[in-house]
């Protein structure tokens, strides 16, 4: 696995988890090395930046939990992403959709939006 | 050793392509120079963004709200990754422009008419209309609102493919490059020079550049040089090479923009056909204009203004997400400057209350409309609690007072203005001896309207004027 990819898969991991969506480790590694890929240097630099802030940063400066992202509770996880999606700061919520792209994109692929959508047929 | 050619133009967007071309119809020998390649079709929207927008997307203004401002870096620059719809510029806006010396509207309007042409520009046809515009439209009726129109995009050849702002993966677009480059490749005396950069500028009757590609550097000498790297980078060159008769970066406007969804019981699938399809002019607020737009499925969850599992939820119902947006005509200004040199500009912009009143004044009309159109659910785009809404008596009793800019999940298509016409060119968009602007830099104030047509419209106005055609 990459140096980057390694900082990035546990918030992967933890963030299809958080939602429910089962995807196998090692096709989740596959699609996130696939990404990274074809990443420029810029956004690389900014998934590592934005993952470990994520990982590590966020939890204690948003919810005063000196716990890893994937070690909180489901409802800390929860309330966590929200912020991160709310944040006012122009900074940090921009540090945080520089990944969400990358993040919903492993989870919420084509194939996972159409299987979605034949459950209910 | 220096080569020599009649004009040397940097950058391949709307304002570079056309420049080049109609210099080189006019018998001219020109080299175009583009620091990006050609793009190649594919369906993955995500590869896309990294490999020909600026900086891999991760351009945005910061200020009091965080504001993505996506442009393009490759060949037909932003038009290669916009949405092809084509407006031309509003006759209130000529009129006044007048007060520039040397310019006048009904020497520019043949120059809108000839890149209207030239971009085939039609209606988008009902059929590749998206479900989310026909429920615009539908909504729209069902309110007696009138005005609800099929926007005019530049085309040859779509089906609705729904990636317009990701390369078309059908070539459909009428992109710079396809409409004004393509037909003169292989021309004698015309060359485009791909991945090549604009090193050096030295202005004078006969201006010399350096440029710069992994083949090493080009000295040429020219009659005149033609900026055209974007509004975002041509204020670079003028600032570091002092020209201009004032400093450029200033007065940037972008057309803040948004959309709105809408959770319907009937299948939408809002990723199939044109995403930009319909549009109105708010009926009572002129500067705010409605424009359909819709994302690529692996983008769908990167827009919606939810995380976690509340993330999951709409998703899970994803195919019934209809979306509808709006931009503003701002009166809200920013800047770009260049601290660490032109790859990494830092831009700033501020959206001033009346801005803002008007975006959410926007979102609780297009809200309105689409229950109109029979939505169960309005999800606006803020990211603060108190964003969905179940029926249009609620919306319309949401007290939206508090919303602040930082709340609002916005991005901006339009950046203009930082080298504008008679402030920092003149009203032949002469920036010094020998050195001219053809991009959205030079358009004076915010337009209102999708600016690529008036862009285009300025180069070939200006090539004229380099070429000596009477105005």
């Amino acid at each position: 696995m990459s140096a980057v990819g390694a900082i990035v898969f546990p918030l992967a991991r933890s963030y299809a988890a958080h939602a429910g969506i089962e995807i196998a480790d090692d096709r989740l590694r596959a699609d996130l090395e696939g990404r990274l890929a074809g990443a420029g240097n810029l956004s690389r630099g900014l998934f590592v930046g934005a993952a470990l802030f994520v990982r590590a940063a966020a939890p204690v400066l948003f919810l005063g939990k000196p716990l890893g992202f994937s070690a909180l509770s489901s409802d800390d996880r929860e309330e966590l992403l929200r912020r991160l999606q709310c944040a006012r700061s122009p900074l940090l919520r921009g540090l945080y959709l520089g990944i969400k792209p990358l993040l919903t994109g492993l989870c919420y692929t084509p194939e996972f939006l159409k299987r979605a959508a034949e459950a209910r047929v | 050793m220096s080569e020599k050619v009649d004009f040397v133009v940097i950058g391949s967007g709307a304002g570079g392509s056309a420049a080049a071309a109609r210099l080189c119809e006019g018998g001219a020998s020109v080299l175009l120079a583009e620091k990006g390649s050609p793009a190649s079709t594919s369906n993955d929207a995500l590869r896309a963004i990294g490999k020909y927008y600026t900086n891999e997307g991760l351009s945005a203004a910061m200020g009091n709200c965080l504001l993505p401002i996506p442009t393009g870096e490759v060949l037909g620059g932003t038009t290669r990754i916009n949405s092809g719809t084509c407006l031309k510029t509003p006759k209130d806006l000529l009129r006044r422009w007048e007060a520039v010396e040397g310019f006048r509207a009904d020497g520019f309007e043949p120059h809108l008419d000839e890149a209207w042409r030239r971009l085939k520009v039609k209606p988008v046809p009902e059929e590749t209309q998206s479900r989310s515009t026909k429920l615009f439209f539908k909504g729209l009726d069902s309110l007696g609102i009138s005005g609800g129109h099929a926007l005019e995009r530049g085309e040859d050849g779509c089906v609705g493919s729904s990636r317009c702002c990701f390369i078309c993966p059908r070539d459909a677009k009428m992109s710079a490059e396809k409409a004004y480059l393509a037909p003169l490749l292989g021309k004698p005396g015309f060359e485009v020079a791909c991945e090549t950069e604009l090193v050096s500028l030295a202005p004078g009757k006969n201006p010399r550049v350096t440029l710069r590609s992994e083949s090493g550097t080009r000295e040429v000498e020219c009659k005149a040089v033609v900026l055209a790297c974007g509004t975002l980078r041509t204020p670079y060159f003028l600032r570091r090479f002092g020209l201009g008769r004032a400093p450029a970066g200033d007065a940037l406007s972008v057309h803040p923009a948004t959309k709105v969804f809408a959770l319907f019981d009937e299948k939408v699938e809002s990723d199939k056909g044109v995403p930009q399809a319909g549009g109105l002019l708010d009926p009572d607020e002129p500067r705010i204009r409605y424009e359909g737009i819709h994302m690529p499925l692996e983008l769908a969850a990167m827009s919606m203004p939810f995380e976690g599992r509340e993330l999951r939820r709409w998703m899970d119902v994803h195919e019934r997400i209809a979306t509808f947006g709006f931009m503003i005509r701002d009166e809200s200004r920013g800047s770009v400057r260049y601290p660490v040199g032109p790859r990494l500009p830092w831009l700033s912009y501020r959206l001033q209350d009346g801005d803002l009143a008007r975006m959410t004044r926007a979102m609780r009309f297009l809200g309105k409309v689409f229950f109109a159109a029979g939505a169960r659910k309005v999800v606006l785009p803020l990211n603060r609690p108190g964003s969905v809404f179940e029926t249009a008596a609620q919306l319309q009793k949401a007290d939206l007072s508090d919303v602040r800019a930082a709340d609002l999940q916005m991005m901006a298509f339009h950046p203009l203005g930082t080298c504008g016409m008679g402030r920092v060119v003149d009203g032949n968009l002469k920036a010094a001896d020998g050195v001219y602007v053809a991009d959205g830099s030079v358009v004076p104030e915010s337009l209102g309207v999708n600016p690529q047509i008036t862009i285009y419209a300025f180069a070939l106005r200006l090539a004229e004027h380099l070429l000596g055609v009477p105005a």
